[in-house]
């Protein structure tokens, strides 16, 4: 190699001048851009606000997206910059070298101790949000440890299987709907079990996700506060028709639930003797899946 | 196109690329420990995560396990197997590759027995592999086993083999143990590398059979 | 075949002594030919043997295939074709006693070595060029499929079972190839040129890991004739035990693909620390010598686990356990587990080294030293260590462990820092630099531009609140597009127009890779881009039917995608010409680089790689000090033309 050149007007450069251009064009934009996304893009960003939880996540999104704002722009404006500013001009020495920095260590230090704070308010905000509305609508498993306040909850059971979600009530006489209403301004425990594969309980509009395990009851919560007609969709791929597993829900006032839940358990009655006992989980049997979703008086697999 | 310049050391490229191989050996062989013990370790994963699950009490209901008494003479042979190989390095050591080649051939014997009573003893399994949570890993651990078992007396039977190869042209310069020759430490580190591959395995075993005997 | 007992091929043959009784002599001449001979007649002879010994477990009675069959088929079938390939030689002559043998066999002129077993890391790297790009180009196609589908949310192209076949197919691909798409061609090929050795350390090994790709690529694609996997390149069970014998394909060729990453992550780490030459010291070891280090690490620790898994799933199929089947005391969360133990390194493993050929690249062509080049380096070794603590964020929702979320948020959200390290060694790179645009160099700023996106996104993914709207929608989808696709994929074409001309000696030209970037990277985000709204808008994965209001974004992403299809197809194309027909010779060090790799007496570099082993006397990217050594004790001289890219 040919003895390196250097060009000497790189290293003379004076690194405030262009710190502060930087800084200073970033600033503004970063400001322009945090209002944008948090005043205007804000109350529309999904998934709404049908549920305290729906709202929360609504909330966490919209302060992550104010967040990323400054971070993308810092990034975007130092390349920028860069690039426009030290390029090779045609008619100059295309190999004569920049300025000789291997590191500096104000820039390095400053740059981890910001990254680390950063990241950690993130963990610590994610944390925080995530216990205090008791799991933030996600699966938290069979035994909960951050619960909503009140005891009093309606409990929706979700039967996940290949390719329908049905859901079991345990304070109507445990009776088994296809379609699902829920009251309004209402805390309610979701049961979310499976009898076959995996599949996810995803209550878009609700803010509640939580995958469906065989032999596993995976509770999440959420109290709705409008209303209005959710949609249910699969989340975790089941199989063949895991694109069509998905259905419809309403959220209705309280009296109008009343009349449906009420209606359902009577016109119900009669296939509800024939279900097995309210349970957590139910196991299929060996004959297949849902095989042993039955009575086993009346199952004809249950001497299997 | 390019040249060299003239203050170039002098550089031994046969003697560099034979410590290359060396550290290559010593990496290797460590490499090797740690694949297995990633390997069995996800095995073992499987072993206490059903273990505390226990699903629907179905880990090992009525405390089934394999032949304890073919378990354990599976252990005693591979413990046997690596106690005899490393007295045999010890005589390495000293020069005495007779001794080594003795020792090691008794190795790989107990090694290859080893591993035929694993796939004997899974054939003998007085349940169904389906039937339980511990029957599934049993079937499992057994073919990994005896199959990494077999792939390490593979690699002692490569040594035991050149042994026998270059020792004769070795004896004026004192054997494999003690030559100073590039092929002798060549030998030697392998075999330092197989040595402590087989004592993991020894210990792994140890493990095991704690988890599929006794626990 | 004959054995040649006499021969004493002594440790210190260097140089390359032709050996007699190397593969490939006499009446048997092993190449691809007999190796897909063997691995036919081993299939049939596997298959038949499964049948013979379990034809009670025919999933379809009478169908004469079960999954011992199918499973014993592919396990015949890759001894067999091994054998074919004269690859098991070495290893069964090693039984007689041989002592270590690192001759290599002095190589033809002719294209017929690249269709062979070869232990040249050069031919290694050149057949895993191909060999990726053919996987990547396959797999790029299942995903034009995918989008042709989701053009309409309710007409259907294909069945369900054959949409979600390819998507798994694709899934399954793109993430088999990705990992070895930066060490199978440029780890392989530059490691051992950068660090100054004149071969690798196990090269059979190396060859061994470029021969299990097209066995694996083969066994997978395999599968949609036989009903394909409907489980998606996670194969959560029980699903996965549902599946007919298309799941066993993929249980195996990922099988095979982890173990071809075994064998080379053992070789490439083992040269980096043996072979480097005199005066390679830790702190003057190239950027990518720093990745791939660290990679090899992490699939070390990593891969075995994921053996571990498929071979769960796969006696869960044939042998009749139940470890992943709740109700004979087994556990579908035992796959979720050892699954993503592995899977979380994995996608790491996919942007390690994308983050090494960038590291290494751009001082290039900024003229200056890498910034904080210790900060690089453990930026890399940070994110492996990392990577092995973070699996269970991808089990937020599934019920698992639901108190261990927050440290599992805290330690995804740790990764963002040694993330952020590559970003500060980029930007300070590029601080008072001279910077060149070209081919090369474009796409490394396109790896910062995409990845941004994909890292920014990655923190809404972690954060576990967030992660309730977004999970399993496409806003995963097209947060990791962005990580892989948008990082590693235009790191590995960054690196194709970067060293296409010291690997086969023709120079491509600067316009058509400029013209590549620029419609790539625009056609990638304009498809992506819109798939972060679809998926936070409510649109799951994996799903063939969605909601009639998505329809325009997602056509308006279809039609992006086949532009960027096009845009890669021009590639191809200007790729093959350039090499076949217009042939353009390289200039000497076209880039002006200070490295080693291009200090060789010739493009392409001699079989040996150096006449004798270099000196190293200063680090590689001494760009801008005037008083620094040359990198080593070979003249390096590019008078002759103008270094290629820039306007003088
Ligand atoms: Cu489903």
């Amino acid at each position: 190699m040919s003895k390196v050149v250097l060009d000497e007007s790189r290293s003379d450069e004076s690194t405030k001048g262009h710190i502060s251009k930087i800084l200073i064009s970033w600033a503004v934009a970063s400001i322009i851009g945090m209002s944008l996304v948090w005043f205007v893009l804000g109350p529309h960003l999904p998934p709404g606000t049908m549920t305290d939880q729906a709202a929360g996540q609504q909330f966490d999104i919209k302060f992550v997206s104010t967040l990323a704002v400054p971070v993308l722009f810092f990034v975007w404006f130092f390349f920028g910059y860069s690039i426009m500013k030290w390029r090779v001009r045609p008619g100059e020495d295309p190999l004569a070298g920049g300025a000789n920095i291997r590191g500096n260590s104000k820039a390095q230090g400053t740059w981890y101790i910001l990254t680390t704070v950063i990241v950690l308010g993130m963990a610590v905000y994610g944390t925080y949000f995530l216990v205090v509305p008791a799991g933030a609508g996600g699966g938290e498993g069979a035994s909960p440890i951050w619960t909503p306040a009140t005891k009093n909850m309606l409990q929706v059971q979700v039967i996940a299987q290949q390719w329908r979600f049905t859901y079991r009530w345990p304070q109507f006489g445990g009776m088994e709907t296809t379609s699902l209403e829920l009251p309004l301004n209402t805390e309610i425990q979701f049961n979310v079990t499976s009898l076959d594969v995996i599949h996810d309980f995803w209550a878009y509009q609700l803010g509640v996700k939580a995958d469906a395990n065989p032999d596993y009851n995976n509770i999440a919560f959420a109290k709705t506060q409008q209303t209005g007609r959710f949609v249910v969709r699969c989340d975790e791929l089941c199989g063949i028709w895991h694109g069509a597993m998905y259905n419809y829900g309403n959220v209705v006032s309280q009296s109008q639930f009343q009349t449906w839940a009420t209606n359902m358990e009577k016109q119900n009655a009669a296939v509800t003797k024939l279900l097995p006992k309210y349970a957590t989980t139910y196991t299929p049997s060996y004959s297949g899946a849902g095989g042993g979703y039955y009575n086993t008086a009346t199952d004809p697999n249950a001497s299997l | 196109m390019s040249e060299i310049t003239e203050e170039r050391p002098v550089v031994d490229e046969e003697q560099l690329y034979h410590e290359a191989a060396l550290g290559s050996n010593w990496w290797g062989a460590r490499i090797a420990i740690a694949l297995s013990l990633t390997l069995f370790g996800g095995i073992a994963f499987a072993y206490f995560y059903l273990r505390s699950l226990n699903s629907h009490g179905l880990w090992d209901p009525h405390g089934q396990t394999a032949s304890t008494l073919m378990g354990s003479m599976i252990l005693a042979l591979i413990l046997l197997s690596a106690i005899v190989s490393g007295y045999g390095n010890l005589k390495l050591k000293k020069g005495l590759t007779l001794d080594w080649q003795v020792a090691n051939i008794f190795s790989l014997l107990a090694g290859v027995f080893a591993a035929g009573f694993q796939i004997w003893e899974l054939t003998r399994i007085n349940f169904y592999p389906g039937a339980f949570g511990y029957a599934g890993v049993y079937v499992a651990f057994a073919p990994v086993y005896s199959g990494v078992i077999l792939l390490g007396m593979y690699w002692l039977e490569t040594l035991i083999a050149r042994s026998f190869r270059s020792n004769a042209a070795l004896a004026s310069d004192g054997g494999l143990g003690l030559s100073r020759s590039m092929k002798a430490e060549n030998f030697r580190s392998a075999n330092e590398g197989f040595s402590y591959f087989w004592n993991f395995m020894a210990f792994a075993s140890i493990v095991f059979f704690v988890m599929f005997y006794v626990l | 075949m004959a054995i040649d007992f006499s021969k004493e091929t002594g440790i210190g043959s260097s140089g390359g002594a032709p050996s007699g009784s190397s593969t490939g002599s006499g009446k048997f001449s092993p190449s691809v030919i007999t190796g897909i001979i063997g691995g036919g007649v081993g299939y049939l002879f596997g298959h038949w043997l499964g049948n013979a010994i379990a034809s009670g477990y025919q999933q379809v009675s009478g169908s004469g295939s079960n999954d011992v069959a199918t499973l014993l088929g592919y396990l015949f079938a890759t001894v067999g074709w091994f054998i074919g390939l004269g690859a098991l030689n070495y290893p069964l002559k090693k039984m007689l006693g041989i002592d270590p043998d690192f001759s290599e066999p002095e190589l033809g002129k002719g294209m017929s070595k690249y269709f062979k077993y070869t232990v040249d890391h050069k031919i290694v790297g050149v057949q895993y060029l191909f060999g990726m790009l053919v996987y990547f180009f396959t797999a790029g196609l299942l995903a034009l499929a995918i989008r042709t589908e989701l053009l309409s949310p309710t007409t259907h192209l294909w069945g369900p079972d054959t949409y979600i076949e390819i998507v798994g197919e694709h899934g399954t691909m793109m993430m088999m190839m990705m990992t070895s798409v930066i060490l199978g061609p440029f780890g392989n090929y530059m490691i051992p040129l950068m660090i100054g050795s004149k071969r690798v350390a196990f090269p059979r090994l190396e060859a061994m890991s470029f021969w299990f790709t097209p066995l694996s690529y083969f066994i997978l694609l395999s599968a949609l004739w036989q009903g394909g996997f409907q489980s998606g390149w996670t194969s959560y069970a029980p699903l996965s035990l549902q599946q007919g014998v298309g799941q066993d394909a993929y249980i195996f060729g990922f099988g095979l693909q982890g173990l071809s990453m075994v064998c080379a992550s053992t070789n490439i780490v083992a040269t980096i620390i043996n072979y480097r030459a005199p005066g390679m010291t830790w702190s003057r070891l190239p950027i990518l010598g720093w990745s791939m280090i660290s990679l090899g690490f992490t699939m070390i620790l990593s891969i075995p686990v994921l053996i571990d898994g498929l071979y769960v799933l796969a006696l869960d199929r044939s042998a009749q356990t139940a470890m992943l089947y709740d109700a004979h005391g087994g556990s579908s969360f035992l796959w979720e587990n050892l699954f993503w133990f592995f899977g979380h390194p994995e996608v790491y493993l996919l942007a390690i080294p994308g983050f090494g050929v960038v590291a290494e690249i751009i001082p290039v062509f900024a003229r200056k030293p890498v910034f904080g080049y210790k900060t690089s380096a453990a930026g890399m070794i940070g994110l492996a260590i990392l990577s092995f603590f973070v699996w269970q964020h991808h089990l937020f929702q599934s019920g698992m462990n639901p108190d261990m979320r927050p440290l599992f948020m805290l330690t995804t959200e740790l990764i963002s820092i040694p993330t952020g390290f590559i970003y500060l060694v980029g930007m300070g790179t590029l601080w008072k630099a001279r910077i060149r645009l070209t081919g090369p160099m474009l796409f490394m700023l396109g790896v910062y531009f995409n990845f941004l996106f994909g890292g920014l996104t990655g923190v809404y993914v972690s954060d576990v609140p967030i992660n309730v709207t977004v999970h399993g929608s496409f806003f995963v989808m097209a947060h990791f597009h962005y990580t892989i696709m948008g990082g590693v994929i235009f790191a590995f074409f960054g690196a194709i127009y970067y060293w296409t001309p010291l690997v086969t000696g023709y120079q491509l030209s600067e316009k058509l890779a400029k013209i590549h970037f620029w419609s790539m990277i625009i056609a990638f985000n304009s498809t992506f881009l819109p798939l972060f709204a679809v998926g936070l808008l409510g649109q799951p994965r994996r799903v063939f039917e969605y909601a009639h209001r998505l329809q325009h974004l997602n056509q308006w992403v279809s039609i992006s995608s086949y532009v960027l299809g096009l845009s890669l197809m021009f590639f191809v194309v200007t790729f093959i010409w350039q090499l076949a027909v217009t042939r353009k010779p390289a200039v000497r060090n076209p880039w002006g680089s200070r490295s080693l790799e291009w200090a060789v007496d010739s493009y392409p570099p001699p079989q040996h790689n150096f006449r004798q082993v270099p000196v190293v006397l200063a680090g590689p990217y001494e760009y801008a000090d005037p008083d620094a050594l040359p990198i080593a004790d070979i003249v390096m001289e590019n008078k002759d033309r103008a270094p290629v890219g820039v306007d003088r």
